[in-house]
Parts: structure tokens; sequence; C-alpha cells
């Protein structure tokens, strides 16, 4: 304990030295009052009086936050976001990153021994999970201080399926900006154009465009896919849907797989299939053997993620300038519907959940309320006025100098945020990607900005509804049945099981549960409707 | 000498098994440090199999430039270092009594320390443990709680009762304690079995990770087995399940992950060849003397 106290006194005094401008009156131990009172003449005319009301009455708190760590982006224990946090909102935050790879296994053990620090990052089942405990504090109750939440929840309704037996335990991620991405179709339009194809609209003119391309390279498999990953949103765009599926027109719940309409996906799978325009791997590739086949021009066309393929150029373009990944309006479908599948709002599954034993919970409610807030998200995603942003026509902007700085390493936009300690993967609660959209690849930021301009475009929820944990059980029961069924799915894209057998399957489907699967869906959603 | 069609037959086939055996552990290895020195995008378009291509050491620098590497790396050798010394003194300590056949209540402690082996508390009481211990974020919640490894104490007790007990009797006459019988007589005695548990304990220390995941909270404490794990594993999960995080998926480039793994396992692998030939003899003897 001794050796952790002296870490913690390090850390504050190092905090309070490096500080542009230190509030007055911090001074807890002697290295960091004098430090703090050699700057506290500027320090205190900085000081933005938009910080709320937490700025007049700020009270010093020192709390521990735990949260998982993503390779891409480490986290900094000592950023310029955390002393920006310090100073705006009294709040020193000892960060406590664990590895995301094993970030379950320390939450379960924490949960259970009731040992969570003051803030813990927790997936919303999680928090489902144990909310009855009261181990998290309840954050609905403190709504009427929390201005800038309400606002979020209000702008984001799907917040609402976060509520546990009528209030909220935690703190979702919400969004301000990001540069928006989705499963859509990309495709060679170097291969188009050199064979003279017009841009398809249709799943059937896809198929023409397909047919030519293999035609043209015989040794091709123009569509190529790691494993069932396209399915959900291909059905989608097809008028159908593979297993739970939202309908935004009918604003329910629904069941695909065993609805006539999937017949229509599977057949048109298993025509591709058996003229081998989809790859026979598909079903088996892992994500490396098909970044393989698309970077290099085995295949031509892909119904996935649509960031990955800013990698596939770089990879292609080495030996082929012409080629290239380029993204193509959603598809028309038979019923005339388009329907595009773009990644939901916000990351609401992320939540952080303050623990009932931490000392001021108030204090915690206010910073929060801040980060939700305009300030306190411009502190989260861009740092520091000056020293790592500047206002640009009123709006933030990471410095040129800053980002002159990055340009040379891997992966500029991650080390810049992570050096900064700013964004989603650090603490941001409502996340900005404007630094992002400064350094990333152009061709992600264009297809995020015609993704929503698609006139397909529909982003699907980022949550299932909330269940009770009866509804839990019977869905663990129905879906331990009706996944075995689900396999067949690639038997008959593959042709091993002729599809006049599809009728007789759905139905095993439909006797496994899958009505009362909606039923259960349809339920829960309304509750929180 | 003549050697017949047959026995040369065999010996071919031999060797070329053999050959293939070597080949077939060796190359997942190899294959690792070629990716780690080639071009990334070599590596994307999967054309790396037998030797570099774009061969560059900038994976190396790049995971070199991140002090956070530097620092772990140190940790790990100091856990290992502390750890191992630890369970040397301790499972000599526990083995050496328990190999004395007179030794008062013999079959009832190795009854009870061996049933641990086949039962234990499970992660929830452990961790309380440690915590009630005040061990928490220190490094001796890694090193204390793993000292002994039963499976070990038993082949290094079966070692000790190999040892002849006349030596012990006459080394009573001249009037030495227990302790000196440890010292002088079993120690000394005892070289390989102490080299091969130094091995298994040390190759233990420098694997593993989940123990100081679950009980260490400060970054700067993390053994470097963390943060390799992290960059391998989080990225293969994040490809496949993490679809909502949409443009958040690790980027971690392979031929990075791949260098950082090389950079992991390098000491061990250079340890390894000075204390095998101990280590055959350790544990050969150990096993048939059982």
């Amino acid at each position: 304990m001794a050796k952790r106290k002296g870490f913690q006194l390090l850390a504050v005094s190092a905090l309070l030295a490096t500080l542009v401008s230190a509030c007055s009156g911090g001074g807890s131990n002697g290295a960091a009052g004098e430090s703090a009172g050699a700057s506290s003449g500027a320090g205190n005319a900085s000081t933005k009086p938009a910080a709320g009301g937490t700025a007049a009455a700020q009270q010093k708190v020192t709390v521990r936050w735990m949260r998982g760590e993503n390779p891409s982006q480490a986290i900094k224990t000592d950023t310029p976001v955390l002393r920006e946090i310090a100073r705006q909102t009294g709040v020193t935050i000892n960060l406590e990153p664990v590895p995301g790879s094993n970030y379950v296994d320390k939450k379960r053990a924490l949960l259970a021994t009731n040992n969570i620090p003051d803030i813990i990052g927790l997936e919303s089942k999680e928090v489902a999970e144990f909310a009855g405990t009261g181990m998290f504090v309840p954050i609905s109750d403190y709504l009427d201080r929390m201005p800038n939440l309400t606002k979020a929840i209000e702008e984001n309704p799907e917040i609402k399926k976060l509520y546990v037996d009528g209030k909220l335990y935690s703190l979702p991620i919400t969004e301000q900006f990001k540069i928006q991405g989705g499963k859509t179709l990309l495709i060679r339009t170097d291969i188009l154009k050199e064979l003279g194809l017009e841009t398809p609209k249709t799943f059937d003119e896809l198929y023409t465009v397909l047919a030519a391309m293999k035609k043209a390279y015989p040794d091709s498999y123009p569509w190529t896919a790691r494993g069932m990953s396209f399915m959900d949103a291909l059905s989608f765009g097809m008028g159908s849907g593979y297993g739970m599926t939202y309908d935004p027109d009918a604003d329910n719940y629904f069941y695909g797989t065993n609805k006539p309409e999937f017949k229509e996906v599977l057949t048109y799978l298993n025509k591709l299939y058996s003229e081998k325009l989809l790859d026979p791997d598909f079903a088996v590739n892992t994500k490396q053997n098909w970044d393989e086949k698309l970077s290099t021009g085995k295949s031509f066309f892909y119904y996935d993620n649509n960031q990955f393929a800013v990698n596939y150029n770089a990879t292609l373009q080495e030996t082929d300038s012409n080629a290239k990944f380029d993204r193509i309006p959603y598809l028309r479908n038979a019923k005339g519907q388009t329907r595009g599948w773009l990644y939901p709002k916000g990351w609401l599954v992320d939540n952080y959940a303050i623990s009932a034993k931490t000392k001021n919970p108030e204090a915690l409610i206010g910073m929060f309320d801040w980060m939700y807030g305009p300030e306190g998200t411009t502190v989260t995603n861009y740092g520091v006025e000056g020293e790592t942003y500047e206002l640009v026509d009123g709006k933030p902007q990471i410095k040129a100098d800053v980002l002159e700085k990055y340009k040379t390493a891997a992966d500029p936009a991650r080390v810049m945020m992570s050096e900064i300690g700013a964004g989603l993967l650090a603490l941001a609660v409502r996340v900005d990607e404007g630094p992002t959209k400064q350094v990333t690849h152009p061709d992600l930021v264009r297809w995020g900005e015609e993704l929503v301009a698609d006139p397909g475009a529909v982003i699907v929820p980022g949550l299932a509804p909330g269940f009770t944990s009866e509804e839990n059980e019977s869905i663990k029961e129905i879906t331990t049945k009706t996944s075995v069924l689900e396999q067949d799915v690639v038997k008959f894209i593959m042709g091993t099981k002729p599809l006049s057998q599809f009728d007789a399957w759905a139905g095993e489907l439909t006797k496994a549960g899958a009505d009362n699967l909606e039923k259960i869906y349809n339920e829960a959603y309304n509750r929180t409707k | 000498m003549y050697k017949g069609f047959g026995s040369r037959l065999f010996d071919s086939i031999n060797i070329a098994a053999m050959l293939l055996l070597v080949f077939v552990t060796f190359y997942p290895l190899y294959y690792i440090f070629v990716v780690s020195v080639s071009g990334g995008s070599a590596v994307m378009r999967g054309d790396v199999s037998f030797y570099p291509i774009d061969f560059n050491l900038n994976t190396y620098s790049l995971v070199f430039q991140d002090p956070s590497i530097w620092r772990a790396y140190l940790n790990t050798i100091v856990y290992t270092v502390v750890g191992t010394l630890i369970n040397l003194f301790c499972t000599a300590l526990c083995a050496y009594p328990l190999s004395k056949r007179d030794f008062y209540g013999r079959g009832f402690f190795t009854l009870m320390i061996v049933v641990t082996m086949f039962f234990s508390g499970g992660l929830i009481p452990s961790y309380l443990l440690v915590q009630k211990l005040g061990m928490m974020n220190t490094m001796w919640a890694i090193v204390i709680p793993g000292a002994i490894s039963v499976w070990n104490m038993i082949v290094m007790r079966t070692f000790f009762q190999g040892i002849p007990n006349e030596l012990y009797e006459s080394a009573g006459m001249d009037g030495a304690s227990e302790l000196t019988s440890l010292i002088r007589i079993t120690l000394p005695l005892s070289k390989p079995i102490m080299a091969t548990m130094a091995m298994f304990y040390a190759v233990g220390h420098w694997n593993s990770f989940f123990s100081a995941m679950i009980y260490l909270n400060e970054k700067a404490k993390f053994p470097l087995q963390i943060i390799l794990r992290n960059m391998v594993v989080m990225g293969e999960m994040s490809n496949q399940s993490q679809e909502i995080s949409g443009a958040y998926a690790a980027v971690t480039a392979t031929n990075i992950k791949y260098a950082v793994i090389i950079i992991a396992v390098l000491p061990i692998l250079l340890v390894y060849p000075f204390i095998q030939k101990y280590f055959v003899k350790g544990v050969m003897v150990g096993s048939l003397k059982g």
C-alpha cells in the first residue's frame, strides 16, 4: 500500500507541475502546493466560466477509472485530456487500462467480489446483470442535474434500452460526429471500366456484372466473404433478414431466416455459388485469407465493412496504380426497396458505471455531465485549446504542428489520439471523430458521407432490447435449438441441401420457437418505446 | 561396414521422417520471424512463405520506440528472476522433508498437498485471498500464490529420494543438522533437477499473463506477455466479432504483431540450449526412479 501511495503522490505532483494553469487551493501536499502557487495567477484568469457550476464549487477528488484497452490506441495515464479534466472539473483521474483481450475476466473478478473501482467500463449486458446488486450508482436518479446527458438521451432514444427495471445504471458512449461506416458494397471500379460494365443497381444486375468479371478473369472468384458476416447486411438488403432483424418500416423485430423472402436470398447465393461467382471458401475464409484474395486481385467484390477497402487499395496500387475498390450505392431489391446497413449510432454497448462505494458520486456525476456537454466533448476529443487544438471558424481543429508531429507514425491517427488521450478509445463519452477525420484516408471520409446520404441508408440498432432474466432464459433455450438448424444455411448456399427442402426447414425453425423469439423481442422492445 | 538395402532404405526413410518432423516444428517459428522482417503489403498479399520479401527492420524499430515495451520487458525479467528464486527455495524446502522416510506424518502431508493438484478454490476466492493479504497491485501477487507447483515438488521429492540414505546417516554422525544436510548434501547432488525446475518455473513466469492481468492495476507494472497478448489476440477478436466498433477494428499489422512475438520469445529461446543438458537428465532421472 505504501508503495501505491508513493506512486500516487508522485503522479499528482507530476500532474500539477505540468499544468499550464493550475487552480488555486489545490495544494494537498507540499510539492503540489508549490507548483500550484507559482502558476495560480494565470490559472484563475483562464478558467472558463462555461464549465458549469462545477468550476465554481469545485471539489478536488481523485478517482480510479478502469477500462479495457484497445491495442490500436494505447492508453496513456498522463495526457493533456486528463490534465484538462482535472483543471476544469476538479476530478483527478487515475486511469487503469486493462488489456482488452482479457478485460472480460478481470471485470468478472471485480464484479463478483464487489471490488470495482470508482468508474469502470462495462458492456450493457454486464450492467444489466449486476445492476440488481446495488453496486452501481443509479444514474437516472441524478438526471435532473445532468442536462447534457438528458439531451443526449432525447437525441438517441435507443439509450432507453439500457434502463434496467426502470433505472439507468450506466453512462453510454454517444456520438456527436462520426465517420459513418457500414456493411456496404465495394467493387473494383477499374475492372468495371475495363470491361465496359455499368454500375449495378439491382441484385440481378450485380449478378450480371459478377458473371462478366468471371468471364474476363476465369481464375477469379469475383465475390468473396469472410464467413457469414455479410449475411445480415445482404439479407436485409434483399428485403429479408438473417436471424433477428429490426424492421425500420414496421418498427418491430422479426426473425428473417424462416420467412419465404429468405428463400430468395438463398436461391440467389446458390446461383452465384454454383457458377463459381462466389468464393467456394466463403464460409471458412479467415479474415487473413479474405484480405489476401481482395488485395491480390483474386476477388473483385465484397459486401462488408467499407473501411477495409482502404488497405486493399493501398496494397493493390503498389503494383497497379489504377486498381481501386470503391463504394457503390446500395442495391434495389425485388420489392423495390433499397436497404443499407449502417453501423449504429453511438457505441451503446460500451458503458461506464460509477461504483456505489465511491466517496463523492456528485462530483463524478458533474464531471460526466460536463463530458456530455459541449466543453467536455471538445476536451475529451480534441485535448487542450492552444496546446493540441485551435478554434477555426468556431470549430475545434487539431493544430497543424501537432498533426505534423505524428505524420510519420505507422498509424498517425491512433498514435496522435493516444498521446493526447482523446476519443472513443480513451475516455470520451460523447465522441467527435473530427480529429480522426483530419488525418484519416480521404476515401473513408467520402464513403462515410456517401453512406449517410444513400437513399437506402438504414442505421441498424446497436442494442437488443433490454430483456428480463426470464426472457433471457427463454431466448437461450430457443436459440440453442435454432442455431443448430441455422447451420444449414451454408448447405443451402452450397447446394448440398436442395432448396426444395426450404419450406420444411423453415417449418422446423418455427417449431423450434422462432415465433416465440419474435414475441419476446417485440414485447421487450415495446417496453422501451 | 556393409549395409543391406533394407537397412539403407530404413535409414533414409527414417531421416526423411525426422527432417519432416523438424521442419514441421521449426517452420511456424521461422515463418513468424520471416513475416516480422517483411514489408506490410507483401504480408497482406500472402506472398511471404520461406524468405523475407521487402526485407526491413522497421517493425522492430517501431516496437522498440514504444517505451511501454521496455518497461514491460524489465518487469517480466524481474518477475521471472524473483519468482523463480522463490519457487526453487519453497519447492526444495517442501520436497526435502517429504523425501525422508522417517518424516512423521509424511503420507498425510503428501496427500493434503496432492489434493490441491486436483481441487482449487477458483478465481474469485483466490482474488479475495490476495486482496485480504494486501498483495493487490504488487509484484507479490504474481510470485507468491504460485510459489510451489505440486507437480514439480513431487518430481523433486522423487529425485531427492534417490539419494542414498547412508549419506545422510554418516553426515548425521559427523553432527550435521537437517539444514546442513539439505544444503551440503542434497542440493549439490541435485543440480540437474534444480536446473530443470528452474527452467520449468522460469518459462512459466515468462509466459504467464493471467495473474498479472487480474491482480495488477497499473500499466507500469504489466509484464510483456500482457502487451503481446493484447496486440495479438485482441486483433483477432476485433476482426471477427467487434463489428459494432466499425472503424475501430484493430489495425495492428501482422508483421508488427509477429515482431513482438519474436521479441517476447527470444530470451527464453536463447536460455534453453544452455540448460538443455540438465533438462533431459533431470526429468528422466526423476521419472525413472519414481
